[in-house]
């Protein structure tokens, strides 16, 4: 113990060595440009998508076949294994702590469409990142098991007659959506089941669907 | 299956020594896991991993490195434990090692750019960037101590001044003296903590 005419330290504690070598710039911290936070924000998404490789461009139904088949084999190894048992567990997708902002959320139901989706459910979330960019948040539950094949997740003109895919999707799933797709000319969010026979145009089998309003 | 993974501390407990520690409400955010913790701890401690990498890399590779690093740090939050140390000595931990890293492959930051006050060349090194981190950390947990606390630490680091002479100085109870620069000291150590 210290009496009162000893100081507060020895002098050979590393504390008290470090703290007499500050400088004045070590009091003064740089500040990061805001690209910093942007491009945290960006990869987390990208990861969150299970994609990090992936280019954020805008994917059109006529993309190209060589792309879909090599992806679609370990989608949907990664589909079969969720759904064993017949029911894909939802995964809670708020709370990330990125700071995104839900903009809109809406149900998916199977109602008019082709009964293989009769049991499932799902929601759709329209959530606002930090950068500024949007994205979709999909949580679906007891979807069919598409053996052979997988689910894949459209946004489709108000009559159907028009779309644009947003990829495989295995359950759940954030998406960035790619900036130059607006959301007032493709409301209707679709799930599909698709087989993996490498043509990328929608298979026509919709399970679950529901629309945004713009 | 991906889950989200949540923090592995069920309570945030207070360190095992005689004071306890203020767990701040950013901290708290982040072990709980609430929707923008990532941000906040970003505006927490951003500017402090910046420095440090900013300080030993070149400009591209610090921008680069500081993501790494709170992309680490999100991905990591389960590991965290807030009764072994503070978060910012965790997430410095982290940057330590992907600053020392980075130098191993990237650019070393030009010996001659200038920046006032901070002897450069010595950033360049595993020890540098280690020293380097020590002293941010150092200063910033100055910075966040009450007033007196700082001031009688200051007069005890800069000046070697003993208890009762620090006491005389600022004429202020001796137990007083001693107990604020105790708690300083706990609070300095605190932030150094690293868990690793």
């Amino acid at each position: 113990m210290s009496t009162d005419d000893d100081k507060p330290f020895e002098d050979d504690d590393e504390l008290v060595a470090i703290a007499r070598t500050l400088t004045i710039a070590d009091r003064h911290l740089d500040t990061p440009p805001s690209e910093v936070w942007a491009g945290i924000e960006a990869r987390l998404a990208d990861l969150e998508r299970g994609d990090a490789g992936a280019p954020a461009v805008a994917r059109t139904a006529e993309r190209k076949a060589s792309w879909r088949s090599a992806r679609a084999l370990s989608i949907a190894a990664a589909v079969l294994l969720v759904l064993v048992g017949g029911v894909a567990t939802v995964a809670l997708l708020a709370g990330r702590g990125d700071g995104a902002r839900s903009v809109q959320q809406v149900a998916l139901v199977n109602t008019d469409l082709d009964p293989a989706g009769a049991a499932s459910s799902g929601q759709a979330k329209l959530v606002r990142l930090r950068d500024g960019r949007y994205a979709l948040e999909v949580s679906l539950r007891d979807v069919p098991d598409p053996s052979n094949g997988f689910l894949e997740l459209w946004l489709l003109v108000a009559d159907a007659r028009g779309m644009v895919s947003l990829g495989p999707i295995v359950g759940f799933d954030r998406v960035v959506l790619p900036a130059n797709v607006n959301l007032a000319t493709y409301p209707v969010v679709d799930i599909s089941v698709e087989p993996a026979d490498g043509v990328p145009t929608h298979s026509g089998v919709s399970i679950l669907r529901g629309r945004l309003s713009a | 299956m991906r889950e989200r993974e949540r923090a592995g501390v069920g309570t945030i407990s207070s360190v095992s020594s005689v004071e306890t520690r203020v767990v701040d409400d950013v901290e708290t955010a982040f072990v709980v896991g609430e929707d923008d913790a990532l941000r906040r701890v970003y505006d927490a401690y951003g500017r402090l991993v910046f420095s440090l990498c900013n300080r030993s890399l070149d400009r591209e590779a610090a921008v680069e490195v500081t993501q790494d690093v709170f992309v680490a740090v999100w991905q990591k939050r389960g590991q965290f434990d807030p009764a072994r140390g503070s978060l910012a000595g965790w997430i410095m931990g982290i940057a330590r090692f992907k600053t020392i890293d980075a130098l191993r492959s990237r650019a070393r930051r030009p010996q001659h750019s200038p920046h006032p006050g901070a002897p450069e060349a010595a950033n360049s090194s595993p020890q540098g960037v280690d020293f380097l981190a020590d002293r941010l950390l150092v200063a910033s947990a100055m910075a966040e101590l009450p007033e007196r606390s700082r001031r009688v630490l200051e007069m005890a680091f800069f000046e070697d001044l003993t208890h009762q002479q620090i006491a005389e100085r600022t004429r202020m109870p001796l137990g007083t003296v001693k107990s604020d620069i105790r708690r300083g000291l706990v609070r300095l150590r605190h932030s150094l903590e690293q868990q690793t």
